[in-house]
């Protein structure tokens, strides 16, 4: 309760909280809440400025942008949550595994690290994309397993200082098992690290995949997604820069709103991180 | 210090060795056969046979492997297969436009980054050091494609005033030199504000104060210099995966760089492409973290190489 109330004393927090829950809800209520069907082309409203019926203006097929962003939450929303889940149960796997058992199982794991950071997590997850193809579950697990070396680095590092602690080795002299160690003593104290890991990382997985999906690596058209939306865009630019400029904005408020919540989480789970 | 140059570079072997593995698996578990790509639909199973043979594909992975890190070793990364030239080559003409970008970049995020994080600490808790702290919060948050695509709106089609796509004369390297470095000065801001938040309390900043020293000198000589570890650091991360080519970017202007031609070369499947430029950007980001290393001598010299 403490916690919440240090939580909800940061105004930046509570806007990104309110920004969030918004862009939740109309993203699963896309089909209540969205003025127009977004694949819909009304061939008579290409390229039209902002007016009643078409609050955000309308592409160069004439769909709705609005629609087209409310819809295209659902993306950024699924893939940002989704890779971050899969690289976050990875990584700590792998780093609870190298730290807790050390020996070569630990050389192994931080050896297949030195070689997935040696290679830019863009560049790996441009890679993967290509060997699975183009398509929203690839890019959940190219974003996703571009980022498992962050967390295995630092839950290895978070259990490594753990171990030596006495309450571990309590736990050991009245013969735990390692697994019971493992699950009841030390993920419970690189739970705060890796939450705080997580939020941050949301806003770069939803970066990532606008990205790959602006050079045509990403969600396939007709889908909307605002990544996409803004490769769209790019040749209308003396036309339309609502075209541009709504998806762009979208993308900001959304990673800006995951970055602040994560900066919070930090502040009140763990101060020690605090830059 | 010699030495351990040699032992750094001995160090990265298996590193690379590890991200040949990866590459080269990734590649050719892709579906898709690259002997289809390179022929059109109606060659005959005949010539498909033979070409698969003259490129060595028939033999097993494992020897396919093996010939690919020993090409890779004598500097043959094979041929690419969109267009028959040798992976190098094109990799060379690629690398100074890439190089050009990289450094433009930094050039403009180094000295905006670093004078804004030091005015920031010492200004501490003014408008000027909140300014810097959105600035750099929104650096992390917004695409910076979205910015080149903004820029490219105000100065390539409201005031018409520089060029949007291509690299053909100084004027194409500006916008996307300040998208980059847009992107990389609010990161490097955030840690020079910080790291020298650190060290302006600490004793011998007191103490150099007291003793009467103005407070650009000690700003500058005695403050700055005890901040620019993590401060290379970053420059050095920036600047090493700059160097693979920024894909994204190059993409948007129509930069003739690595990153294009790796996004060019994945939508062909031109595996030898991929696998070349790959082992490329790993190489840069060894050497880089190398060449930072060395850089911490110069700036501590308590920091030994042995």
């Amino acid at each position: 309760m403490k916690l919440f109330r240090r939580f909800f004393r940061k105004k930046a927090a509570v806007l990104a909280t309110l920004y969030l829950v918004v862009l939740t809800v109309t993203a699963v209520f896309a089909n209540q809440v969205s003025p127009h069907d977004p694949l819909k082309v009304y061939s008579v409203h290409t390229l039209e400025a902002p007016s009643q019926a078409f609050p955000l203006g309308t592409d160069n097929l004439g769909r709705d942008i609005l629609s087209r962003i409310i819809y295209g939450g659902r993306v950024s929303l699924r893939v940002g949550l989704m890779a971050v889940l899969i690289a976050a149960v990875i990584g700590s796997t792998l780093g609870m595994l190298a730290g807790y058992m050390g020996g070569w199982v630990d050389q192994l794991v931080m050896r297949i690290v030195d070689v997935m950071l040696a290679i830019p997590g863009i560049l790996l997850a441009l890679i993967i994309i290509a060997t699975l193809g183009p398509s929203m579950n690839n890019l959940v697990i190219a974003v996703g397993i571009s980022s498992v070396p962050t967390y295995a680095r630092l839950v290895r590092g978070t259990v490594l200082s753990a171990k030596e602690r006495e309450y571990v080795e309590a736990a050991r002299a009245l013969g735990s098992s390692g697994l019971r160690i493992v699950l009841r003593h030390l993920l419970p104290n690189i739970f705060a690290p890796i939450l705080v890991l997580a939020s941050l990382g949301v806003g770069v997985a939803i970066l990532s995949t606008a990205g790959l999906s602006f050079i045509g690596l990403g969600v396939r058209p007709p889908t909307p997604e605002w990544g996409g939306m803004l490769a769209d865009a790019r040749t209308y630019l003396r036309d339309a820069w609502w075209m541009f400029t709504f998806p762009g904005l979208a993308i900001s408020g959304t990673v800006l709103s995951a970055n602040l919540l994560g900066d919070a989480l930090r502040d009140v789970l763990d101060p020690r991180l605090k830059q | 210090m010699f030495v351990y140059v040699i032992k750094r570079l001995m160090a990265a072997v298996p590193t690379l060795l590890g991200v040949s593995l990866v590459i080269f698996s990734m590649v050719h578990l892709t579906p898709g056969d690259p002997v289809q790509v390179m022929l059109d639909v109606h060659a005959s199973a005949d010539q498909v046979a033979r070409l698969r043979h003259e490129m060595g594909l028939d033999r097993p992975l494992p020897e396919q492997y093996a010939r690919f890190v020993w090409g890779a070793v004598r500097g043959d990364l094979g041929v690419s297969l969109k267009s028959g030239r040798p992976v190098g080559a094109e990799m060379a003409d690629r690398l100074p436009a890439t190089l050009l970008l990289t450094f433009a970049g930094m050039g403009i995020a180094i000295p905006f980054g670093v004078l804004l994080g030091v005015i920031a600490a010492a200004k501490r808790d003014t408008w000027i050091d909140s300014l810097t702290m959105v600035v750099a919060i929104l650096g992390v948050s917004v695409p910076s494609f979205w910015i080149g695509i903004v820029l490219m709106y105000v100065f390539g089609v409201r005031l018409n005033v520089l060029p949007v796509a291509g690299a053909s004369s100084w004027k194409h390297l500006i916008l996307p030199a300040i998208t980059l470095g847009a992107l990389a000065s609010s990161v490097l801001a955030r840690m020079t504000r910080s790291g020298m938040l650190e060290v302006l309390s600490s004793d011998y900043v007191r103490t150099a104060r007291a003793k009467g020293l103005a407070g650009k000198v000690v700003l500058f000589k005695h403050a700055l210099k005890n901040t620019m570890i993590p401060v290379v650091t970053i420059i050095g991360v920036q600047i090493g995966s700059l160097l693979g080519g920024t894909f994204i970017i190059e993409q948007l202007y129509a930069w003739p760089g690595v990153g294009r031609l790796a996004v060019g070369a994945i939508q062909a499947r031109d595996y030898p492409m991929m696998q070349g430029i790959g082992l490329y950007v790993a190489s840069a980001y060894v050497l880089v973290n190398l060449v930072v290393d060395m850089v911490y001598g110069l700036l501590d010299p308590r920091i030994r190489y042995s």
